[in-house]
């Protein structure tokens, strides 16, 4: 059963449409990257999913229905605007945010040590929110989406104000709750994260969806026959059955001729007497594809194929 | 309920923890005790005891003035000198010996007019004197039952002519208790008022607004922030009657108008129970204000706009006290802002038709609807709104977010 359906969602304010339609679902055990560019409609979603806003058209099921009251204890929500009581300890804070979720004194005394021992933050439980750095607010606020154990984990960029050892500490932990079987949905900018992290994303912008699918599916769909090539010898000005030869930092690319094939081109570089380093398919970054669907879409051309993409 | 139980008991402690709370709970009944004292110390000081003098020429001074066994700073006593002649005790007085004498003409009991000539003009403690021992003279030898309790004169009892309603005389504890009730009710109501929208813009300040509709329902969020707040204002109004029962306690026998202290019970219950209504819509008024602000400087401008019809009636109390029936007093009672303070006051002080009691419960609950729908629609669409004051327009307006 999947974890979380959207079905058709919109939205507008006053004249402005923040959300069009927009369908996607995730399952349980799955990270799903909600992606898109500044002021998309990624929040309004989120907003909308956990029932802050009420959308105009379309309708969500979480956890096999309607949001209520009893399944708010079952989701932890890192919101994009970070919020935490400034004026009291930050063993109050937390403590206070999880008794909101439902648990228990025993539950909090029990499970809040061991967080903050693991968030680097047990020295700190006494001082005040205020205090605290950045990223240590980070910190304290994913404890806080976290520690009541919740079935669905809803992060919007996580990463923000996090240092490369504490990014690598949070991504292990939404790892380990994805292999814990939770339902996760990560709303961020940051594309290598959502390469290394996610099962699946949904691409929007203006409110539209771009791009929805699983990750390997995407990068087979938007792969190319080029090449990525490393090596120590100067190439040849031309090569038989290669379109283009492009220097990059370290790799050159090669992009065949139409009807040339990656593995014609192995062929005619070891014929050529050419020592390869390295030698590989050159897959689109998630970068690349965001930036070129999402220009195709302002230029009015991507919107269509995607949508019939999303039918498919 | 559980949820909400949270929410009240972080907003109660939260407070209680706080300095300011402190702060307040003492310096407010300290404050209005230091005043009081001070005014009385100040009003004793000004008693001037330097000696007065007299001259009878009327011979009727058989009995001279009767030094008082004890006395003290709020015991005065002033010496009544008799001189033999009007230039000796102008002598005196020039010299400064005594701030004034009087003359007993002949014929005093003609005319009954003594004639004062002062350094200093009279005071209410030399007539005090003065007539006592002129009066003591007159009376001497006369054998008078109750003597002491004549010259106090009749105590009056006023009762309306339906008979509901008796004052008797001296009974200004009566009229006083509901009266200062009420208004320490409604500062305790203010306050309450005021932490929660504190608390509301805090939310805002804090950004913790989203994080708490996704883990309370509105209604136990704001009925738990208003149990919370309330129960601060509440632990400041008992700590200050705590105070001023012990005041009454230990010194309520020196204080005249506390001596046979009766509660009028009727009138108190009637004005605690306009309190409730008056809580509710403030609280209502407070949630709208800290739902549509986004600073709490900014809140605390709008503020004003809620306080001052709360308290206008005290601005013109004594309009309200001279005619508690008048147009003016009865517009004040209706109006559901003013009504807390000018109905109870008018309750205290007179007697109030049933009808226009009802009426104004009415009026008050009709109100307190109206600031709860308004207050529910500028939550949910003042809630997220971090940058941007949610104008009163859009309030009267469809919601555009929920619907």
């Amino acid at each position: 059963m999947q974890s979380i359906v959207v079905e058709h969602i919109s939205k507008s304010f006053g004249d402005v449409q923040a959300v069009k339609d927009v369908s996607f679902e995730v399952a349980p055990g799955e990270i799903f990257g909600l992606l898109g560019p500044n002021g998309s409609g990624k929040t309004t979603s989120i907003r909308i999913i956990l029932d802050i806003y009420e959308p105009d058209g379309g309708q969500v099921a979480i956890l096999g229905g309607p949001m209520d009251e009893s399944k708010k204890n079952l989701i932890g929500y890192l919101p994009e605007e970070r919020g935490l009581y400034q004026d009291v300890t930050l063993e109050v804070c937390l403590q206070y945010l999880a008794t909101l979720k439902g648990m228990s004194r025993e539950e909090i005394d029990a499970k809040l040590p061991a967080y903050l021992e693991q968030f680097e933050l047990s020295e700190y439980r006494k001082k005040k929110v205020k205090e605290l750095s950045k990223g240590m607010q980070q910190k304290a606020q994913l404890i806080a989406t976290l520690i009541h154990d919740p079935q669905v984990i809803i992060v919007d960029e996580p990463f923000s104000s996090l240092d490369p050892v504490n990014t690598q500490l949070v991504k292990d932990i939404l790892k380990e709750q994805r292999a814990a079987g939770k339902t996760i949905m990560m709303s961020t900018h940051q594309m290598n994260q959502v390469e290394q992290l996610c099962d699946k994303i949904i691409l929007i912008d203006h409110g539209n969806v771009l791009l929805y699918g699983g990750l390997q599916e995407i990068y087979e769909r938007f792969a190319t026959n080029q090449l990525l090539i490393n090596t120590s010898q100067p190439l040849p000005e031309a090569l038989p059955g290669v379109a283009r030869i492009e220097q990059l930092n370290t790799m050159i690319k090669l992009t065949p001729e139409p009807g040339i094939t990656p593995h014609d081109l192995l062929v005619t570089l070891v014929n050529q007497g050419i020592a390869l380093n390295a030698f590989e398919i050159a897959t689109p970054s998630l970068d690349e594809i965001f930036i070129q669907v999402v220009q195709g879409s302002n230029n009015g051309n991507g919107k269509k194929e995607i949508q019939h993409e999303q039918d498919a | 309920m559980n949820k909400m139980h949270e929410v009240a008991k972080y907003e109660y402690t939260r407070h209680v923890n706080n300095k300011a709370f402190w702060i307040t709970l003492f310096a407010v009944p300290a404050g209005i005790l230091l005043i009081m004292l001070l005014s009385v110390v100040i009003t004793f000081a000004s008693i001037d005891t330097d000696p007065v003098g007299y001259v009878d020429q009327a011979g009727l001074i058989k009995q001279p003035q009767v030094q008082p066994e004890k006395t003290s700073f709020f015991e005065p006593f002033i010496p009544l000198i008799p001189y033999a002649d009007e230039t000796s005790a102008r002598w005196a007085a020039e010299d400064g010996q005594i701030q004034g004498y009087f003359v007993i003409p002949q014929g005093y009991t003609d005319s009954y007019q003594l004639i004062y000539y002062f350094n200093k003009p009279l005071s209410s403690e030399i007539r005090t004197e003065v007539d006592t021992l002129i009066r003591t003279n007159l009376l001497a030898g006369e054998t008078i039952p109750n003597f002491e309790r004549l010259t106090e004169g009749s105590h009056f009892t006023q009762a309306s002519l339906d008979g509901t309603r008796i004052v008797g005389e001296n009974e200004a504890a009566k009229i006083i208790i509901p009266m200062v009730v009420s208004i320490l009710f409604v500062i305790a109501v203010m306050s309450s008022g005021g932490y929660l929208l504190q608390a509301l813009v805090e939310e805002k300040e804090n950004r913790t607004m989203e994080i708490m509709v996704t883990s309370v329902s509105p209604n136990q969020l704001m009925a738990g922030k208003i149990i919370g707040n309330l129960s601060v204002g509440l632990t400041q109004l008992l700590a200050w009657m705590v105070v001023a029962a012990a005041v009454l306690i230990g010194f309520g026998d020196r204080i005249p108008f506390m001596q046979n202290l009766q509660i009028p019970w009727g009138e108190l219950i009637l004005s605690l129970l306009l309190m409730l209504p008056a809580f509710v819509f403030t609280s209502a008024l407070m949630a709208i204000i800290g739902s549509t602000v986004t600073e709490s400087q900014e809140a605390s401008q709008v503020t004003g706009l809620i306080t001052l019809p709360i308290f206008l009636p005290y601005f013109f109390l004594s309009f309200i006290l001279q005619n508690p029936n008048g147009t003016f007093a009865r517009i004040l009672s209706f109006f559901p802002m003013s009504a807390p303070l000018a109905m109870s006051t008018r309750i205290a002080i007179t007697n109030v038709p049933s009808w226009e009691i009802i009426l104004v419960f009415v009026i008050m609950i009709l109100f307190c609807l109206l600031t709860i729908w308004l207050a529910g629609k500028a939550f949910r669409q003042g809630m997220l709104q971090y940058s941007k004051r949610v104008p009163l327009k859009q309030l009267l307006k469809k919601e555009a977010g929920r619907e």
